[in-house]
């Protein structure tokens, strides 16, 4: 099929869904997530974390080169709802914050 | 023309005292929604001074034995409507003025209860039994509004229409339907009770506070013109409720929970061969805090997979107050018209290819397969983001 003029070039193929959204995470004394920063610039919105519900580890591949090792948190935040977040392990610990439906 | 009031003055505090009997003599004050500021206080905490609209912070400094209590809007909202219940039980005409105050059309009642007081006894006695309601009878709205506020728990007043004036006149003009600036201000021109305002000229109340002057001042007569605005029939509904055994906390259990619901719902033999016509959705939270959305359908349906796209989609929208302790769905306005008109020959397979056809004329269009469908990738992963993707539809 031709392609039409001006259409924007895409990858085809299989598209993530759920992919994990960068967010900025200020710890506390514990190194435990104190308070989040999320969504886009222009849109930001800051949120308390209340407490931290669940704490768990993922290690996939571990014996590869490309492992991924991260540590989730489910943080409840102002107003009763709960986010994901986790900690790429990789990344020095003030860096690599993402927030991920899980 | 004949009204009633049903009312339970300060409902919200009301309701929580009947929780917690034992706080009824006692100085307590109702937290409002913020939980700043004081929303209703009992008549002990009345007399040390702790009124509504002052901080929480006052209250306590003006009496350090206060018990301050927490709202339940979703308990309050509960006990509303079965105050309107209890109304609805008696008269087929009922408006609910705000939460806790319920009025009722009389007429043509006389046949049903003949006797003197058997109509009040029957309305007091389906009004929920923990709850102090107060009835007035009156030929005007207003009229029975101030009966009600004045009977004592559990009691009726009637006024009888050539002593209404006279009623009136001697309560304070607090009770008038004007608000607080206008109140204030009557009382810097010297006037306290309703048989003062009542004695002005008109002209005067009108030039002062406008229509709302009007009214009040009419009202203060015993001339209210307020017609009743009964609530809108009732519609034909199902209704089906969980209270899960740990709060809900994630969307995806909410989720699961709803469209249990769903299924239940559409189970019930009323719901058997019908249409919906709107889709009510409620959710409680761990501390009573209410959220509800009510969905109109652009058309009536009964097929699940259409209401389980209207509610997945306000679930996952919602911005819950918190963990969630009960879930309500009410599939509502049940009825066996549809405006739809099916083919007679229209199947899947032909609906499919409809697709189909959209989908290629759409590629042509714009280059490029608008639609996708989901994927099931690595449904096991441990990572989310690997467990489904988006793969173009191509037909």
């Amino acid at each position: 099929m031709e392609q039409a003029a001006g259409a924007p070039l895409r990858a085809h193929g299989l598209r993530p869904l759920n992919l994990p959204r960068p967010v900025e995470v200020d710890l506390d004394e514990h190194g435990l997530p104190r308070r989040v920063v999320t969504g886009a610039l222009g849109a930001l919105r800051a949120f308390e974390v209340e407490r931290v519900q669940e704490v768990w580890r993922v290690a996939e591949a571990w014996w590869r080169d490309a492992s991924v090792r991260r540590t989730y948190y489910q943080v409840v935040i102002d107003g009763g709802r709960t986010l994901t977040l986790f900690h790429d392990d990789e990344e020095h610990l003030a860096a690599g914050w993402y927030e991920q439906r899980y | 023309m004949l009204y009633a009031c049903l009312t339970v003055p300060a409902l919200a505090l009301e309701q929580r005292l009947a929780e917690q009997p034992e706080l009824r003599s006692r100085a307590v004050a109702l937290a409002d929604e913020s939980g700043l500021r004081v929303a209703e206080v009992t008549a002990e905490a009345a007399v040390r001074g702790v009124r509504r609209g002052i901080t929480l912070r006052e209250a306590v400094a003006l009496c350090p034995r206060l018990a301050v209590l927490e709202p339940r809007p979703a308990s309050t909202l509960h006990a509303a409507a079965q105050l309107v219940e209890a109304a609805a039980g008696v008269s087929p005409l009922v408006e609910e003025a705000e939460p806790g105050t319920v009025f009722a059309d009389l007429r043509g009642l006389e046949g049903l209860y003949p006797q003197p007081g058997q109509f009040e006894a029957a309305m007091l006695a389906a009004a929920p039994m923990d709850l102090p309601a107060r009835l007035g009878v009156a030929g005007q709205r207003f009229t029975a509004l101030v009966a009600a506020k004045t009977a004592a728990p559990g009691t009726a007043v009637r006024v009888a229409n050539e002593e209404r004036a006279a009623f009136l006149a001697r309560h304070a003009v607090e009770w008038l339907p004007l608000v607080t600036e206008h109140i204030e201000r009557l009382r810097l021109f010297g006037i306290t009770s309703i048989g003062e305002f009542a004695a002005l000229p008109m002209q005067a109340a009108q030039a002062q506070f406008g229509a709302a002057g009007r009214r009040a001042w009419l009202a203060a007569r015993g001339e209210d013109p307020e017609p009743l605005h009964p609530r809108r029939v009732v519609l034909d509904s199902v209704h089906e409720r969980v209270r899960p055994e740990a709060p809900l906390i994630s969307r995806e259990a909410i989720l699961q929970g709803a469209r249990q619901l769903l299924r239940r719902a559409l189970r019930q033999p009323r719901a058997a061969d019908r249409f919906v016509r709107q889709v009510r959705l409620q959710a409680v939270t761990e501390d009573e805090q209410l959220w509800e959305r009510v969905q109109p359908l652009r058309e009536p349906t009964n097929d699940r997979a259409r209401l389980w796209t209207v509610i997945r989609t306000q679930f996952e929208y919602a911005e819950l107050p918190g963990p969630v302790a009960e879930l309500d769905i009410e599939l509502g306005g049940l009825t066996t018209e549809t405006g739809r008109q099916p083919g007679l020959f229209v199947d899947h397979l032909r609906r499919r290819e409809q697709l189909d056809e959209m989908v290629r004329h759409l590629r042509v269009r714009f280059g490029q397969s608008p639609v996708a469908q989901v994927v099931e990738v690595e449904p096991w992963s441990r990572l989310p983001e690997r467990r489904y993707a988006l793969m173009d539809y191509d037909p």
